[in-house]
């Protein structure tokens, strides 16, 4: 799985290479997506080595819930180890909650209270907050009332507001309008469709990165760019996708006797089986999908190649506890190598 | 409150994989053509099969009821109401609480009723420490040592068993959230161990929750089971409490339990969402071969191959052949299932609808044969007919009189209303809220769209399209209601050939409330009614409705509102009559009109108007016009219904037509003032209507803003639309008509100060 990094990069460096020299090499940091956030040493020097100053940590998850008819909040993270880093705070927050939420402006006090209690508790300062929210037509309104609050509040304490920005809203940009902050965070993945069977890789399309990126010079605000890092099952029954599981690997699934494998991506289940927390039934198929660096790669550096305005960030999706067994620091500093 | 906020994290990552998996298959947006409602609506536990939000509020409200009678049955029915113990168990403060209470107070004020109050004003307390310490650590203050000496004492001293346990109750559940978790196990096992009470079951879902807080994974689903096994009141938390990861999970928990408990935890993970749960009920059925959980799952599992199937949703993506496969299982299953009589019907059922989804119909169309009389209830009876006529129209040619009669005798029988039937009406086009139910839903609508693509008949079509003639004259009105279509409906119902078919369709087509007796003739009348309606707004056509409004019998105008009109349709208003339910004018006058009447009234003044060309005489007519239009007081005339956004009768070009020439005939400058004020009248509603086609919300916006007043005011001169109002300021500002316009009138009043 490591890069062949040296001679990868020299190889890169050919090819790209007026531009390379004039141009300082984008920051490699991380999101954090898990409920408990908890770094040992050989991780800590790991981010030390790549030289990774922030992560972006997800606080919670906000969902609209119909029974209480308020917004619910979910998977908060609880800090195990003290970060050593600059730390971001996420906010992933349903598309469906502003179509609901009526004062936006109260909830943007209570989304920044919950964030203030987390860092209250966990001694943290942040000097950003970054927003994820997929939204639609009929939410735009409301979710870039939410920023402007939002961001109004965060102003008085000196913290930029930060969202993502999904590859659709950059090539439909009329269409979807642009959030009012300061920067956004380009996801380059979920690109495919995942709940197709025959689907190849829903997490990441080289060509439909690049279709849906040719418009990114007009893209009025900062743009960082997120990279997806990570390998996920999805399991399919009936031929729909009933569930997901995360950081799945081929080998895993090789390892274990009941789950034979179908194509080159698929295995198949016998029997009736509890899988990864998971109880699976005869005949799902697992497909997995992966993302490792050697994958995008070639993409992404076409992508920060064309931007004028260079991304000053490589965020990568996301830190996970085996990423030390896959790659060594020298395969992301290739990586960025511009 | 972190700490607080961390706790309910930790309980709630526990629930997760459960809370995800949970509660039903279906969306509320799918009903079934193997109908739950009809082969287990009336279980317990039906619920199950539906979406998980829906499933949670009938677990959870089942939980306060269930408590409400647990103290009606110590304290006495005929002494505490359920309204009242709801008041002061789940409503407002203590304090609130005992005045509810002392209100009560009577001479049969006894001991028992005393010993509540105490016992409330205890559980208030208790309440306040019944949740996650907010500050992060637990409250160990002198308030706290305070409640628990007072719940200890209360405990010993309480006379009455019922609230002795509840008090327990309280103190273990004040233990659980205040980290005492040792002394509430300890607690529990000394008071409720042995015991099947009400409340022991509460006592023992917290105490599931605690080993489940001290990672004891096997003891913390056992009592979740045990709890959702044994009490109806708990079954939502326990239901999500039971997380089971990994085989060593499953087994740990398994050896546990007794057969009843074995079956509910086969139950729990046969019911989570996208299982497929047949091994589970194998499992359940070995245990208990006539237990209900099998049958309910059965069903489940026979209604989501069905959704896969039939509902459109998964069309591009399902597996047939992975459906078919599992299906071939359960109905291999299901004929080896030992029974007794009650469930033998609906395994009948099951089978011969599983036949129809194989797509083997003349298996699933044998259930005809089947005699429910002695067995069953009317339910299955109807899903008998369901299953029945759904086989049939796959088997037979869909034309002929033979097959029309058996079919239309069917749907009479499936939609007959004794408490479960279906809506005839279906929106093909996603209108409102209702694009979800383009798939096929009900019987009906699947027979719709089965005879839609199969038969010759059009005006079938027409009127089997989902909709029925209230929709068509209410909301297409303009647009797709025209004299041709109506009588293409007056030739079906007239000369189709007569078929229990057609008995159906017209019954429920014509489901308005102007067919007094459901007979052909009476369907004719409406349709002709209609007819004459519209023709009415064509001046050309009066005579033709007059002649139609004229055969109409006696009764049937007399009985029906839609045929009077209650404004005098030619009378001259200044202002307009926006609101639906708003009086139209203080200057308005009450006729007697009906819609024969008026027309009769309408061709004399257009007869005269063109022979003598009477300005006057065209003035009136313009004024009909107008006011029979969607705007007008006299809407009636022309249509059935008003609304402010469906599209009317909007047509003013008629009445613009007649004031025109009632200008050219009139020398009278007054008059020719009146005159150009409905035109302007005319031109602004033309304007509105302009904004209206931008849809509903541009509309709105563009009206009903009033901050936005001048800027809609410019807009309207900017496009053209006050070419009237300006020849009355130009050139009548010294008529009566102007002045009083100028008091009256907001809008001229704003152009000519400000345009």
């Amino acid at each position: 799985m490591k890069l062949k990094s040296g001679l990868f990069s020299v190889f890169w460096m050919l090819l790209s290479g007026c531009q390379m020299n004039h141009q300082e090499a984008p920051q490699i940091n991380f999101y954090h997506w898990n409920t408990v956030f908890s770094l040992n040493k050989e991780q800590q020097y790991f981010l030390k080595d790549i030289n990774t100053k922030k992560l972006y940590v997800k606080y919670f998850d906000v969902a609209f819930n119909p029974n209480t008819k308020k917004p619910e909040y979910s998977a908060v993270v609880n800090f195990k180890t003290q970060p050593y880093y600059v730390v971001v705070p996420c906010v992933f927050i349903t598309n469906a909650t502003f179509n609901h939420v009526k004062n936006v402006a109260t909830f943007a006090k209570e989304i920044y209270s919950k964030i203030q209690q987390i860092n209250l508790k966990s001694t943290l300062k942040i000097n950003e907050i970054q927003m994820d929210c997929d939204w639609s037509a009929t939410t735009q309104k409301r979710y870039f009332q939410f920023l402007k609050s939002l961001k109004k509040q965060l102003e008085k304490e000196k913290i930029t507001l930060s969202t993502t920005i999904r590859l659709h809203q950059i090539k439909y940009k009329n269409k979807t309008g642009v959030p009012p902050v300061e920067k956004g965070y380009l996801m380059c993945y979920n690109m495919g469709n995942i709940e197709d069977l025959n689907e190849t890789n829903s997490i990441y399309k080289e060509a439909l990165l690049k279709n849906y990126t040719q418009t990114i010079n007009k893209y009025p605000i900062d743009l960082n760019i997120a990279v997806p890092l990570y390998s996920w099952g999805l399991v399919y029954r009936f031929g729909k996708l009933v569930e997901i599981i995360n950081n799945l690997t081929e080998e895993e699934l090789q390892s274990q006797a009941h789950f034979s494998k179908k194509d080159d991506k698929s295995f198949q289940l016998k029997g009736n089986h509890y899988f990864k927390s998971s109880y699976l039934y005869d005949g799902d198929i697992i497909r997995v999908e992966k993302t490792p660096l050697e994958i995008t790669q070639k993409g992404i550096q076409d992508l920060y190649n064309r931007m004028e305005n260079k991304p000053k960030e490589l965020l990568f999706y996301h830190l996970k506890s085996n990423l030390i067994q896959q790659y060594d620091s020298e395969d992301f500093k290739s990586y960025t190598d511009f | 409150m972190t700490q607080k906020i961390l706790k309910v994290i930790l309980i709630f990552n526990f629930w997760t994989p459960v809370l995800a998996c949970a509660g039903g298959y279906w969306e509320t947006g799918y009903t079934c053509l193997f109908d739950p409602n009809l082969v287990i609506g009336h279980r317990d536990f039906q619920h199950t099969y539906y979406h998980s939000w829906t499933h949670e509020a009938s677990w959870l409200g089942n939980k306060k009821k269930l408590n409400i009678e647990d103290w009606q049955t110590f304290l006495g029915k005929e002494n505490y109401s359920y309204v009242l113990l709801d008041d002061v168990i789940y409503k407002s403060s203590y304090s609130s609480k005992k005045n509810l209470l002392e209100k009560k107070k009577n001479k049969t004020w006894s001991a028992k009723d005393q010993a509540f109050l105490e016992y409330l004003e205890t559980a208030y307390i208790a309440q306040g420490y019944s949740y996650l310490p907010d500050n992060g650590k637990e409250n160990h203050g002198p308030a706290l040592a305070e409640l628990f000496k007072r719940l200890g004492e209360q405990i010993k001293k309480e006379k009455f068993p019922f609230l002795r346990d509840r008090y327990v109750f309280q103190l273990i559940k004040v233990m659980r959230y205040q980290n005492f978790h040792d002394k509430a196990i300890e607690t529990y096992q000394k008071y409720f161990f042995d015991k099947s009470s009400f409340i022991k079951y509460w006592a023992q879902d917290h105490v599931a929750g605690i080993y489940r807080l001290k990672g004891n994974k096997a003891l913390a689903n056992q009592n979740f089971v045990q709890v959702f096994t044994y009490a109806p009141a708990k079954r939502h938390s326990s239901y999500h409490g039971v997380s089971i990861r990994s085989q060593d999970d499953w087994n740990a928990v398994y050896s546990k339990l007794n057969n009843e408990e074995k079956i509910s935890l086969h139950f729990i993970r046969a019911t989570h969402s996208d299982s497929k749960a047949l091994e589970d009920i194998r499992a359940i059925h070995q245990l208990n071969s006539n237990h209900e959980f099998v049958d309910l799952l059965v069903t489940r599992e026979i209604n989501k191959m069905e959704k896969i199937l039939l509902s459109g949703e998964d069309e591009k993506t399902y597996n047939k052949a992975e459906v078919q496969s599992y299906m071939r299982e359960l109905l291999a299953f299901n004929k080896k299932r030992i029974v007794n009589t009650l469930n033998f019907a609906k395994i009948v059922l099951e089978n011969h609808y599983l036949a129809f989804l194989l797509e083997d119909y003349e298996k699933a169309y044998e259930v005809r044969h089947f005699g429910f009389s002695k067995l069953s209830n009317q339910y299955l009876e109807k899903q008998k007919h369901i299953i029945e006529l759904i086989a049939y129209i796959h088997l037979n040619d869909v034309n002929t009189k033979a097959s029309q009669n058996e079919i239309g005798g069917l749907l009479l029988k499936i939609n007959k209303k004794n408490g479960i039937y279906y809506d005839f009406e279906h929106y093909e086009n996603g209108y409102g809220d209702h694009s979800d139910t383009e798939f096929f839903n009900t019987p009906n609508h699947y027979v719709f769209h089965y005879l839609k693509d199969h038969l010759s008949n059009a005006e079938f079509a027409t009127m089997f399209s989902g909709e029925t003639l209230y929709f068509l004259i209410t909301y297409y009105d303009q647009e797709s209601l025209n004299a041709p279509l109506v009588d293409r409906m007056i030739d079906y119902v007239k000369n189709g050939e007569e078929t229990q078919l057609k008995k159906y369709i017209l019954t429920h087509y014509f489901d308005i409330s102007f067919v007094f007796n459901k007979t052909n003739e009476d369907y004719i009348n409406a349709l002709l009614d209609i007819k004459a309606t519209l023709l009415l707004r064509d001046p050309e056509k009066i005579n033709e409705a007059i002649a139609i409004f004229e055969k109409l019998p006696k009764e049937f105008y007399e009985k029906n509102s839609y045929y009077k009109i209650t404004d005098n349709p030619f009378n001259a208003y200044l202002d307009d009559c926006i609101g639906v339910y708003k009086k139209c004018n203080k200057h308005q006058t009450k006729t007697k009109h009906t819609k024969l009447s008026f027309a009769k009234t309408l061709q004399k003044i257009y007869n005269k108007a063109l022979n003598k060309n009477s300005a006057t005489d065209y003035f009136l007519l313009g004024n009909a016009y107008l006011n029979i239009s969607g705007h007008g007081s006299s809407w009636m005339a022309t249509s059935y219904y008003r609304t402010s956004d469906v599209t009317n009768y909007m047509d003013y070009s008629k009445a613009q037509k007649f004031y025109k020439k009632a200008l050219q005939y009139t020398n009278d400058r007054e008059l020719e003032a009146k005159i150009h004020f409905m035109l302007a009248k005319c031109e602004q509603w033309d304007y509105w209507n302009s904004k209206k086609a931008l849809g509903r919300s541009s509309f709105s916006r563009f009206y009903y803003v009033k901050s936005n007043y001048q800027d809609v005011m410019k807009h309207i001169q900017a496009e053209g639309y006050r070419s009237h109002f300006g020849t009355l300021k130009k050139q009548y500002s010294n008529t009566k008509l102007y002045q009083q316009a100028i008091k009256e009138c907001k809008y001229f009043n704003y152009y000519v100060k400000n345009l």
